[in-house]
C-alpha cells in the first residue's frame, strides 16, 4: 500500500478497538491527596507572586512619571508649535 | 432513572416537558455534587470521584501513553474538577462533556509543556511498533490482524510530532471519533478552525508516514 491516507485511517482504526485499561476504581491514595490539595487551596504560581509583588512598584514608577512628565514641567518643543501653528492656518478659505 | 422534568414557563396553562441530560445521570451523583458544593464534606467529594473515576480515567489512558504519569493527570483533573463545580452547578451543562473536557484541556496543557517534539525514525520503533505499520499496510491483512496495542502506541509517537493543539484536534477526530462541531466545542475554537488545522496536522502525520515508509524500504 503506498496510499498515506488508508495506511493512518487504518492505523487510526486498529487504535480504537485497544480496549482502555481498566479503571473501575479509584488508585489508592488519589482521594485523599485530591482531598489535601483541596483543604490547602490553589498556592499561587510563580507569575501570579511576580505579578502581585511588581504591582506596586509599577504604581509608584506611573505615579512618578505623572509628576516629573507633567505638561506644564515641559517647554513645547519645535514640533509641537509647528503642528499648533499647521492646526490653526486654514489652508482652504470658502467664499 | 430517567426522569422527566417539568418546567412552568412563564405563560400561564403553558407546560412543557423536557428530557434532559442531566436528569438521565444517576441521582446519586447530581444529589452528591449539589451537596458538596453546599457542605464541601470529604465523603461526599469521594463519592464524586469514585462515580466520575471510569470517565476522567478514561480519557486520560487513551490520550497519554505514559502510565507513570496517568496518577498524577487524574489528580489534577479532579482538582480542576472541584475547583470547576460550583461553576458548573450555576451553568447546569451536561456533567459527562463538561468532565471530559476538563480532562482534554489538562492533557493539552500537559502536551504543552512537552519541551521537544521528537521526530521518530524507523529504527526508533520497537518491533511490535513497526509490525503493526507494516500490517496496517497490507490492504489484505483485516484491522483485527493489527496488534491494537502496539497501534495505539504508534499512534501517540506519531501525535508526538504535532504541536498540542493539533495533537489534540487529531486525537479528538481519530481516537474519540467526535464531530469537528464537538472539537469545537471542547477546544473552544470555531468549527472552520478546527476544519483548517485537523487538514494541516493531517498532512504532518502523512508526510511522517511517507517518511517512515520510506525509511522501512531502505532498511536492511
Amino acid at each position: 500500500m503506498n496510499d498515506p491516507e488508508k495506511l493512518l485511517n487504518r492505523l487510526a482504526a486498529a487504535t480504537r478497538l485497544e480496549d482502555d485499561p481498566p479503571a473501575d476504581e479509584l488508585p489508592l491514595g488519589l482521594a485523599t491527596r485530591v482531598l489535601a490539595k483541596l483543604r490547602e487551596g490553589r498556592a499561587p504560581t510563580l507569575w501570579e507572586t511576580f505579578a502581585l509583588g511588581a504591582l506596586p512598584v509599577a504604581a509608584l514608577v506611573t505615579i512618578a512619571c505623572f509628576i516629573l512628565i507633567s505638561p506644564e514641567a515641559q517647554p513645547p518643543d519645535d514640533a509641537d508649535v509647528i503642528a499648533h501653528v499647521m492646526l490653526e492656518t486654514q489652508l482652504i478659505t470658502s467664499r | 432513572m430517567i426522569s422527566l422534568i417539568h418546567i412552568n414557563a412563564t405563560i400561564p396553562d403553558f407546560r412543557c416537558y423536557v428530557l434532559t441530560y442531566e436528569s438521565m445521570m444517576p441521582p446519586t451523583l447530581r444529589d452528591d455534587i449539589y451537596a458538596w458544593v453546599e457542605r464541601r464534606d470529604e465523603a461526599t467529594a469521594r463519592r464524586v470521584m469514585e462515580e466520575l473515576h471510569p470517565r476522567v480515567a478514561g480519557i486520560i489512558r487513551r490520550h497519554w501513553a505514559r502510565v507513570e504519569e496517568w496518577e498524577d493527570l487524574e489528580q489534577e483533573v479532579f482538582m480542576r474538577v472541584f475547583e470547576a463545580l460550583p461553576r458548573w452547578k450555576a451553568e447546569g451543562a451536561p456533567l459527562e462533556h463538561w468532565v471530559s473536557r476538563i480532562a482534554m484541556n489538562v492533557c493539552r496543557k500537559r502536551w504543552r509543556a512537552m519541551s521537544r517534539r521528537p521526530e521518530w525514525r524507523w529504527s526508533d520503533l520497537s518491533e511490535g511498533e513497526q509490525q503493526a505499520f507494516l500490517d496496517a499496510q497490507r490492504d489484505d491483512e483485516p484491522l483485527a490482524g493489527i496488534e491494537t496495542r502496539e497501534a495505539r502506541s504508534l499512534m501517540h509517537k506519531l501525535l508526538d510530532t504535532l504541536s498540542a493543539d493539533d495533537r489534540m484536534i487529531l486525537s479528538l477526530l481519530h481516537l474519540e471519533e467526535k464531530s469537528l462541531e464537538e472539537i469545537a466545542q471542547v477546544m473552544g475554537i470555531s468549527r472552520m478552525v478546527v476544519k483548517v488545522r485537523a487538514f494541516r496536522a493531517r498532512k504532518k502525520l502523512l508526510a511522517a508516514l511517507q517518511r517512515l515508509e520510506g525509511e522501512e524500504k531502505s532498511s536492511p
